[in-house]
C-alpha cells in the first residue's frame, strides 16, 4: 500500500456514511412504489371500462418506475447528472476519490461506489445470490420430477419454478463473468485505473439490484388466484408472446424486472468495451491481452448489439398486456376488446435473435478464462495465441446467424432452414479452434493440479459433450424429434453448467485471493469438485437419456415409461447441489478464514498479479508500460515463472 | 511464499519421452474411440425394446434414427480425444506441487491448423450434407391416396377433424396404416406443438397460421401425441391418444363420429377470466393436483 | 524475467485521450438504442406482413392519422437538427452567440415537437386496442416521445453550459457527444416516415 494515499484518506461520520446509501434507496424506492400503485389504483383505474387498459397491470408498472425512480435519487445517482446540468463544478480528484468509497470501509459496498473492484465484489456477491436462488429452484424441480405424478405441487407452481429457475440462472450467467471478474480484474489486467465510466459502471449495478428483487417477488404476485386460474408464471423462459401475454400477473414483474437486468447488462457491456478499446496501457497490444480479456470482450459485443432485440420484446409484451395493444393477441375480432392481427413468430424472432448470441455470452468468458488457466497451471505459451482469438471471434460473428435453430418446427420460414442448419454446423470449427488451443497448450505441460485448473480441465470434457449434442439438434431432421424435448434440456445444461459454470467456479477459485485477499480452501475445493463433476455428468446423461425417450420439457407431471431415467436425475442432481453448496460454504469460509494469499500465488504473468494484494485504490502506483506478453512461459524463453514487481510491491514466486 | 512443497515435480520429458507419449496417447485414444464405438453398435438395436428410443411407427422414423445413430458414430472419436488428451496430460506431467520448471514452448503449425481445419470442415460438411438429404424427406408432400386431417390445439387439448368425411372429428386421433397422412396445424389460443414420438414428427401450432406436416404410419397400434410447447397451466396433460388402424376400422370409426365443432373464433381469454370448464380433465391421477 | 516495465516519467499519460473514450462510450450507446429502434420497426413490418386474420386497422369509420401533422412534425424535428448542426459549426468558429442561439432554437423546437406529438397522440381516434397497425403506430410514436423527453434533458444541460461559457472552440466535446445522440433524434422519425410511406395503413 502506498503512504500517499493513506495519508489524505478522509473520514466520515454516520450521516454522511448512510446518506445517499442503499438503505436511503431502498426507503426512497418503497415509498416510491407504494405512492405510483396507490396514485393508479385509486384514481386512475376507478371505474375503468373492462375492455380499456388494464389498471391491475399499470398500477404495478407505474409503481415499479416509481420505485426506480426514488431507489436512484436515493442512492443519489441523479447527483452527478443534475450538476452537469447545472454547469455546476466538475467533480474534481477528491470528490471522485470519495466516490470511489476510499476511507469508507465496508460502507462503501452499500453505496452507489464507483470503483471498478468494489463493483466488481458487489457483483460477485449478487451473482452468488442468484446462482444460489436458481439453483434452490433446480433443487425444487429435480425433487418434484423424481417420480411420475405431481408430487409436491400443482402444474402451475411447478411452471413458475422453471420460468424462474431458467430466467434467474441466465441472468446470473450472464453477469457472472463480465459483472465480477469483468469489473475487477479486466481493468487491472489492461493497466487502467478504473473502467472508462466508472459512474455508469455503478449505474449497472445499481439497476440489477432491483431487477433482482422485482424478479424475485414474482411468486407472491397473484397469489390470491387460485391454481386453476393462472397465478404464477405459465411461460418459460422463452416468454413467448401469446402465452405471455395471457398468463398471470407475475408476468409483468418478470418483463420489467428482465428489462431493467437487460438494460444494466447493455450499458455494463459498453462500459467493457471501451474499457478494453480505449484503457489499454502503454504496450498492451492487442496481441498481448490475455486471453480471459478477448472472451469477455466478445461477450461484451454479443451484449450490447444483442440483447436490444429482448428489450424490444418485453416492451411489446408489456405494452399488449397493460395496453392492450395488439402485437401477439391473433383475436379475430371475436373478443370484447377488438384487438386483433398480432403474430406469435414476432415474439419467437425477437426471443431469439437474441437468445441464441445469449447463450455465448455466456460460454465466451469461459473459453478465454479456460485458455488462460490451462496456460498458466501448464506453465507454457498459449499453443495459439491467433487461433484462439480467431477462435472467439469467430462464434462472435457467427452466433447471429444462427437464430432460427430453435423455430425448426415452429413453421416459419421453413424453406430457410438449411441455411441455418448449415451456419449452426459451422459454429462447432471456431469451437474446435478454441479446443486445439486448449489441448495444445495442456500437452506436455508442467501440469500444477489445483482446483482452478481441475476446473478448467472439467470444462473441456463437459463442454464437448453440450457441443456435441448441439450438432444432433442443429440437424433438422433429429431437431424436428428432439425438439422441446429433455434432450435440449441436457443439451444446454451440458453447455452452461458443464462449460460456463465449470469456468465459472475455476475464475471464482482462481482470482479469489486477489479479490479478497486469501486463498480459497483446496480441501473443499476438491470435495466441491468431485461431487459437482459426478453429480452431473450422471443426472444430465440420465435427462439426455429420458429426452431420447421422447420425455417432453417443462412437465410437472410424466408418463411412468420415463420413471428411472428421472429417478437417477434427481439423485445425482442432488449431488450436484450438495457439491456446489460444498463451494458456498467454501466461498463464506474462505472469505472469512481461509489462509492469507501473497500477491501472485499461482505465479502468473498477467498484471492483476503484479499488483499488491489488497489492490490499492487506483490499482498502480505508477501505470505500468508493458513490455512482453501475459503467456512468455517456456524453457527456452523464461527462466523462471517468478516476478519482480515492477513498482516495489512485494516479490512472488 | 505459502507453498513450500517438497520438491516433487517430475523431470521435464525430453524430445524421445514426448515422442512416446504422443505414441501412447493415440493409442488410448484409439482404443477408447474402438470400446465406445463397438459398445455404441452393438447396443443401438436394442435401444427401442429397451425404451430408450421410442417406437419406430412411422415412414421416416428408421431414417431419422439413422441419422442419430450416425451423428453418434461420428461424435464418439471427437469426445474420446479430447477426453484422452486433457486427462493424459493431466496425469502423466500433472502434480499437486507447485512445478519448479516450465513447460517447453511449443507454438502451433499453420500445417498444423490446416490439417484441424480441414479434417473438422469434411465432419461438418459430411454431416451437413447428409442432414440435408434427410431434410428434403421431412418437406415433402405425398399426392395421392392422402388422408387429410385439420389439427386444432388449444389449452389443453387436441381437435381433430377429416375434411375429406364431411368434417366429423373429434379429440382422439385415428390413422391408418400405411395411408400417407397431412395434416393441417393450428391453435385457437396460445402455441402448442404437435408431437407424435412414434411417429418421429413434430410442428407447432400457431395461433392464426395454419402449419402443416407429413407422415405415413406403419406399425397398427395405439401411441401417444403430446404437445410439445409450454402452453400454460395443463401443458404436462396435453396428451392423447392416437390410434393406428386398417382402412376398414378408420371406416367404421369415423361414421360414428359426430360433426366437428366449428373451430372457435381465434381469442385469448386472459387466463383469469376462463372458466374452469376449459381445463380438461387431466389423462392420469390428479391426486397430487387436487389441492392447490 | 520481468514482463512489465514502468517507465516513471511517462506513468500517468495514456496513449488513448479521454475525448476518444468518451467518444466510443456515446457512438455505442446510440447504436444500442437505434439496434433497439430497429427491432420496433421490424415489428411494425412484420405485423404488416403478417399480420393475421384482418387485424391491421378495425376501420370502425375512424380516420387514419393526418399526414399533413406528421409531415410538419417530422419537419420541425429535422430543423431542430439542423439549428443544433449550426450551433456546433458556431462553437467551432468561435462564435459564442451562434453556439447560444442555435442550441436554444434546437431545444425549443424538441419541446414544442414534443407537446405537439403527444396532443397529436392524443386526438387520435383510435386507442392500442385497434389492431396492429393503431398499435404500432402508438407505440412507435410513443418510443419517440421518450427519445425527446431524454433529448430535452440533454439540451437543456448544453443550453445552460453554453450561456455559462463551459464551451470554447478547443473544448466542446459535450456538444459532440451530445450531438451523436441529437442526430439520431431527428433520424429516427425520419426512418418511421420511410416506414408509414413504404407500408401504409391503408393499401
Ligand atoms: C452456453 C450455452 C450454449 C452453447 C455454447 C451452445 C452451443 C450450441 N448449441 Fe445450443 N442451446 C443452448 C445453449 C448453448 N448452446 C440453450 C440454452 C438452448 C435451449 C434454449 C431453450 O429452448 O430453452 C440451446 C438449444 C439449441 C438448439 C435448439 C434445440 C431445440 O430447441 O430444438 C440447437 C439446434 O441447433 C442448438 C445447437 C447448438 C450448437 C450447434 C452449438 C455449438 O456452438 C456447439 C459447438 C461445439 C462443439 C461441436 C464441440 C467442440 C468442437 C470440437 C471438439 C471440434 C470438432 C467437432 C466437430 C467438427 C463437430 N442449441
Ligand atoms: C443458465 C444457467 C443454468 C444453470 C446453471 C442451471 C442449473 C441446473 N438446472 Fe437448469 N435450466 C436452465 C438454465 C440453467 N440451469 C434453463 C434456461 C432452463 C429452461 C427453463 C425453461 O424451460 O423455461 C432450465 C431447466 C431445467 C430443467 C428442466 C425443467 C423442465 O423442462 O421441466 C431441469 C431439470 O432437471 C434443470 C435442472 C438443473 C440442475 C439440476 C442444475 C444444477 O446445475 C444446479 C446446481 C446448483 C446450484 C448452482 C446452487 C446450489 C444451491 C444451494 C446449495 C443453496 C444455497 C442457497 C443460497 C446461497 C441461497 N434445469
Ligand atoms: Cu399445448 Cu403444451
Ligand atoms: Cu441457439
Amino acid at each position: 500500500m502506498s503512504a500517499a494515499h493513506a495519508a489524505d484518506t478522509p473520514t466520515y461520520n454516520a450521516r454522511q456514511l448512510l446518506v445517499p446509501s442503499y438503505l436511503t434507496g431502498a426507503i426512497l424506492g418503497i415509498v416510491g412504489f407504494l405512492i405510483g400503485h396507490w396514485y393508479v389504483a385509486q384514481y386512475i383505474g376507478v371505474g375503468h371500462d373492462e375492455a380499456g387498459p388494464n389498471f391491475t397491470e399499470q398500477a404495478l408498472v407505474i409503481g415499479y418506475i416509481l420505485a426506480l425512480v426514488g431507489w436512484l435519487i436515493g442512492i443519489g445517482a441523479f447527483k452527478y447528472p443534475i450538476t452537469w446540468l447545472l454547469a455546476r463544478r466538475e467533480p474534481d480528484h477528491e470528490e471522485d476519490l470519495r466516490l470511489a468509497g476510499a476511507g469508507q470501509g465496508w460502507v462503501r459496498y452499500f453505496r452507489f461506489t464507483t470503483d471498478h473492484k468494489v463493483v466488481g465484489i458487489q457483483y460477485l456477491v449478487l451473482v452468488l445470490i442468484m446462482l444460489g436462488l436458481g439453483g434452490l429452484g433446480a433443487f425444487l424441480i429435480r425433487s418434484e420430477l423424481a417420480r411420475p405424478g405431481a408430487l409436491l405441487y400443482p402444474p402451475n407452481t411447478y411452471n413458475t419454478i422453471v420460468t424462474m429457475h431458467g430466467m434467474l440462472m441466465i441472468l446470473a450467467t450472464i453477469t457472472f463473468f463480465i459483472g465480477p471478474f469483468g469489473n475487477f480484474v479486466v481493468p487491472i489486467m489492461i493497466g487502467a485505473r478504473d473502467m472508462a465510466f466508472p459512474r455508469l459502471n455503478a449505474l449497472s449495478f445499481a439497476l440489477l439490484v432491483p431487477a433482482v428483487v422485482i424478479f424475485l417477488s414474482i411468486p407472491w404476485l397473484g397469489l390470491g388466484q387460485s391454481a386453476g386460474t393462472g397465478g404464477g408464471l405459465q411461460t418459460g423462459w422463452t416468454f413467448y408472446g401469446p402465452i405471455a401475454d395471457q398468463t398471470g400477473i407475475g408476468a409483468t414483474a418478470f418483463a420489467f424486472s428482465v428489462l431493467l437486468a437487460g438494460t444494466s447488462s447493455i450499458l455494463g457491456g459498453i462500459n467493457v468495451i471501451v474499457t478494453i478499446v480505449t484503457m489499454r496501457t502503454r504496450g498492451m497490444r492487442w496481441t498481448r491481452l490475455p486471453m480471459t480479456v478477448w472472451g469477455i470482450f466478445g461477450s461484451a459485443l454479443l451484449v450490447a448489439i444483442g440483447t436490444s432485440s429482448f428489450t424490444a420484446d418485453l416492451f411489446l409484451i408489456l405494452l399488449d398486456r397493460v395496453w392492450n395493444t395488439s402485437f401477439f393477441y391473433v383475436a379475430t375480432g371475436g373478443n370484447s376488446v377488438g384487438q386483433g392481427g398480432g403474430n406469435a413468430w414476432l415474439s419467437q424472432n425477437l426471443f431469439w435473435f437474441f437468445g441464441h448470441p445469449e447463450v455465448y455470452v455466456i460460454v465466451l468468458p469461459a473459453f478465454g478464462i479456460v485458455m488462460d488457466l490451462i496456460a498458466i497451471f501448464s506453465r507454457k505459451p498459449l499453443f495459439g495465441y491467433k487461433t484462439g482469438v480467431i477462435g472467439i471471434m469467430g462464434v462472435v460473428v457467427l452466433s447471429f446467424l444462427v437464430w432460427q435453430h430453435h423455430e425448426f418446427v415452429s413453421g416459419w420460414a421453413p424453406e430457410l432452414r438449411f441455411w441455418y442448419m448449415a451456419t449452426t454446423e459451422l459454429i462447432s470449427i471456431p469451437t474446435g479452434l478454441v479446443f486445439l488451443v486448449a489441448l495444445g497448450t495442456i500437452w506436455r505441460g508442467r501440469v500444477w493440479l489445483t482446483v482452478p485448473m481441475a476446473f478448467a480441465i472439467a470444462f473441456l470434457w463437459n463442454f464437448v459433450v453440450g457441443g456435441l449434442t448441439g450438432v444432433f439438434l442443429s440437424d433438422v431432421p433429429a431437431d424436428v424429434q428432439l425438439h422441446g424435448g429433455m434432450f435440449v434440456v441436457s443439451h444446454f445444461h451440458f453447455t452452461i453448467v458443464g462449460g460456463s459454470l465449470m469456468g465459472f467456479f475455476a475464475a471464482v477459485y482462481f482470482w479469489f485471493p486477489k479479490m479478497t485477499g486469501r486463498m480459497m480452501d483446496a480441501r473443499l475445493g476438491w470435495i466441491h469438485f468431485w461431487l459437482a463433476n459426478i453429480g452431473f455428468n450422471i443426472a444430465f446423461l440420465a435427462i439426455m437419456v429420458a429426452g431420447l425417450q421422447g420425455m417432453p420439457r417443462r412437465v410437472a407431471d410424466y408418463d411412468p415409461v420415463f420413471a428411472t431415467p428421472n429417478l437417477i436425475a434427481s439423485i445425482f442432481a442432488y449431488v450436484l447441489i450438495a457439491g456446489v453448496a460444498v463451494f458456498f460454504f467454501n466461498v463464506v469460509y474462505s472469505w472469512v478464514a481461509g489462509e492469507k494469499a501473497a500477491a501472485n500465488p499461482w505465479g502468473a504473468l498477467s498484471l492483476e498479479w503484479q499488483v499488491p494484494t489488497p489492490v490499492p485504490l487506483e490499482n498502480f502506483e505508477q501505470i505500468p508500460v508493458v513490455t512482453t506478453g501475459p503467456y512468455d512461459y517456456g524453457e527456452p524463453a523464461a527462466a523462471t515463472p517468478g516476478i519482480e514487481h515492477a513498482a516495489g510491491g512485494e516479490v512472488a514466486g | 511464499m505459502s507453498d513450500a512443497q517438497p520438491p516433487t515435480t517430475p523431470p521435464a520429458p525430453t524430445v524421445a519421452e514426448a515422442r512416446g507419449s504422443i505414441r501412447r496417447a493415440v493409442l488410448y485414444w484409439a482404443i477408447l474411440t474402438v470400446v465406445l464405438e463397438l459398445a455404441f453398435i452393438l447396443l443401438a438395436p436394442y435401444l427401442t425394446a429397451w425404451q430408450i428410443l421410442p417406437p419406430a411407427a412411422g415412414d421416416r422414423s428408421d431414417e431419422i434414427n439413422t441419422v442419430m445413430w450416425l451423428f453418434s458414430v461420428l461424435s464418439l472419436p471427437v469426445f474420446a480425444m479430447v477426453v484422452v488428451f486433457a486427462l493424459y496430460s493431466a496425469s502423466a506431467w500433472g502434480s499437486r506441487a507447485r512445478p519448479r520448471a516450465q513447460g517447453p514452448a511449443m507454438l502451433v503449425s499453420s500445417r498444423f491448423i490446416g490439417w484441424w481445419l480441414a479434417i473438422s470442415v469434411v465432419l461438418v460438411v459430411f454431416l451437413y450434407v447428409y442432414g440435408l438429404a434427410f431434410l428434403a424427406q421431412v418437406d415433402a408432400r405425398p399426392t395421392s391416396n392422402v388422408l387429410r386431417v385439420s389439427v386444432n390445439g388449444e389449452q389443453w387439448l387436441w381437435n381433430y377433424s377429416y375434411p375429406q368425411y364431411g368434417d366429423v372429428g373429434g379429440s382422439e386421433l385415428w390413422l391408418v396404416v400405411n395411408r400417407p397422412t397431412t395434416f393441417t396445424i393450428t391453435s385457437s389460443d396460445v402455441q402448442h406443438s404437435f408431437w407424435i414420438p412414434a411417429f418421429d414428427i413434430k410442428q407447432d401450432a400457431v395461433p392464426g397460421e395454419p402449419t402443416s406436416i407429413s407422415v405415413t404410419p406403419k406399425q397398427l397400434g395405439d401411441y401417444q401425441v403430446r404437445c410439445a410447447e409450454l402452453c400454460g397451466i395443463y401443458h404436462s396433460y396435453m396428451e392423447t391418444p392416437v390410434h393406428v388402424v386398417t382402412q376398414d376400422v378408420f371406416d367404421a370409426q369415423v361414421a360414428n363420429l359426430p360433426p366437428a365443432a366449428p373451430p372457435a373464433a381465434s381469442s385469448l381469454v386472459p387466463i383469469q377470466l376462463a372458466t374452469s370448464a376449459q381445463a380438461v380433465v387431466p389423462r392420469r391421477d390428479t391426486a397430487g393436483l387436487a389441492e392447490g | 524475467m520481468s514482463s512489465f516495465a514502468v517507465t516513471p516519467a511517462e506513468g500517468e499519460a495514456h496513449p488513448m485521450s479521454q475525448d476518444r473514450k468518451v467518444k466510443i462510450g456515446m457512438l455505442f450507446y446510440v447504436l444500442a438504442d437505434a439496434a433497439f429502434v430497429v427491432f420496433l420497426l421490424v415489428s411494425y413490418i412484420w405485423e404488416r406482413a403478417y399480420n393475421t386474420g384482418g387485424g391491421w386497422f378495425n376501420f370502425k369509420g375512424m380516420a387514419l392519422p393526418d399526414d399533413a401533422t406528421s409531415n410538419l412534425l417530422l419537419a420541425l424535428i429535422v430543423l431542430s437538427a439542423v439549428a443544433y448542426a449550426v450551433a456546433h459549426m458556431g462553437i467551432r468558429a468561435g462564435n459564442q452567440g451562434v453556439l447560444r442561439v442555435g442550441l436554444a432554437i434546437a431545444l425549443v423546437l424538441v419541446i414544442v415537437t414534443l407537446v405537439w406529438q403527444v396532443r397529436f397522440m392524443g386526438q387520435q381516434q383510435f386507442s392500442t386496442q385497434d389492431g396492429t397497425f393503431a398499435s404500432s403506430w402508438i407505440m412507435l410514436n410513443g418510443y419517440h416521445v421518450y427519445h425527446l423527453a431524454i433529448g430535452i434533458f440533454l439540451g437543456l444541460a448544453l443550453t445552460i453550459r453554453a450561456f455559462a461559457g463551459k464551451y470554447t472552440t478547443e473544448r466542446h466535446l459535450g456538444l459532440v457527444t451530445v450531438g451523436y445522440f441529437w442526430y439520431w433524434m431527428a433520424l429516427m422519425p425520419v426512418l418511421m416516415w420511410l416506414m408509414m410511406l413504404f407500408f401504409p395503413a391503408k393499401l
